[in-house]
């Protein structure tokens, strides 16, 4: 970031190369739409860009802080946004890889998928982005609650409610006998 | 560690024991070895994880150096000074002040609708009919 502070722009594109895969799955995530998801991304970019002469990481936290940020930054742009209806979007682009703990989502089937976007599309905005963090980005409960701005208590009960409308949603596949145990997702 | 709690843990964070907050993970572990009941919570959130995971990603990451080609431009382009806080987003509370000020302004749009209805113009019978039969009797007049 110092490097990216000084205008060096070479600085500026490791930063991207390594921030922006996960930062797009995010954004994706939560916004549900291709195009927002970019723009999201780009436009927390450019803040970094702008911000970073000013930027002064606390002691030895680096990295961790500068993501810990930058998700933020992403989370926060996300929810600015309008909500938009997106089940097209979904449904027509493929999977990305992600880093992520998602073996799964090689053997979902497409029916699988739909099921589950439909029913996350259904989510409020921040329970949606409480469980993106929490599930997909490998992060402690209180790196989540500090980037979404809620207490610990707060965040639990966001994916709580979140996690019971999926289950809900979904009871049919994730009742038991179905989902990964039978073959529900293949 | 009480079985109040375990199933707390599991309905915010699910199956997986890395999701876990990290203070309370070993006391949830050790848990579940002496509670066996509490794996059939835990198959439950499984199958809810695995679902997560098919959650499905409509985005792919922009090209880095169409990124990094804009930021340079949007970096000649910003004035000097150009930075922006971004302190998470928080509702303000609601205060005595803010109730008071609501109620005033209730007050104020009452009045308004009083005077409003009470309005001396309607009562002089100056309307549109009689400026024409006015009118009229000029005309005949000539």
């Amino acid at each position: 970031m110092a490097a990216v502070g000084r205008g060096d722009q070479r600085a500026f594109a490791r930063l991207v190369e390594r921030h922006s895969r996960r930062a797009t799955a995010l954004a994706g995530r939560i916004t549900l739409n291709r195009a927002d998801a970019e723009e999201v991304v780009q436009e927390a970019f450019m803040r970094v860009w702008v911000k970073a002469p000013n930027w002064r990481p606390q002691a030895a936290a680096g990295d961790a802080l500068f993501a810990t940020w930058f998700r933020r930054v992403v989370v926060n742009l996300c929810i600015d946004r309008r909500r938009r209806p997106v089940s097209e979007d979904i449904e027509s682009v493929p999977e990305i890889a992600d880093d992520a703990p998602a073996a799964l989502d090689a053997i979902a089937s497409d029916e699988t998928r739909k099921r589950v976007g439909d029913a996350v599309a259904e989510l409020p905005e921040r329970q949606r982005a409480a469980l993106a963090l929490c599930h997909f980005e490998g992060i402690s409960n209180i790196a989540a609650a500090d980037i979404l701005g809620v207490t610990v208590g707060a965040l639990e009960s966001l994916l709580v409610r979140a996690r019971r409308q999926l289950k809900n949603s979904l009871a049919d596949l994730a009742g038991e006998g179905s989902a990964a145990k039978s073959g529900g997702l293949r | 560690m009480t079985p109040v709690r375990f199933a707390e843990l599991v309905d915010a964070y699910g199956a997986d024991p890395r999701r876990w907050p990290e203070a309370e993970r070993e006391a949830a572990l050790a848990f579940l070895e002496r509670a066996p009941e509490a794996r059939t919570t835990l198959e439950a959130a499984r199958r809810l994880d695995a679902l997560i995971d098919a959650w499905p990603l409509p985005a792919a990451a922009p090209d880095p150096a169409h990124l990094t080609a804009r930021a340079a431009r949007a970096a000649q382009e910003a004035p000097a000074g150009n930075v922006v806080p971004f302190a998470p987003r928080r509702k303000p509370p609601v205060t005595l002040m803010a109730w008071a000020r609501a109620g005033a302004l209730a007050a104020a749009g009452i009045c308004g609708l009083v005077i409003g209805m009470s309005d001396p113009t309607v009562t002089n019978n100056v309307n549109g009919l009689d400026v024409y039969d006015v009118a009229q009797v000029e005309d005949a007049s000539w």
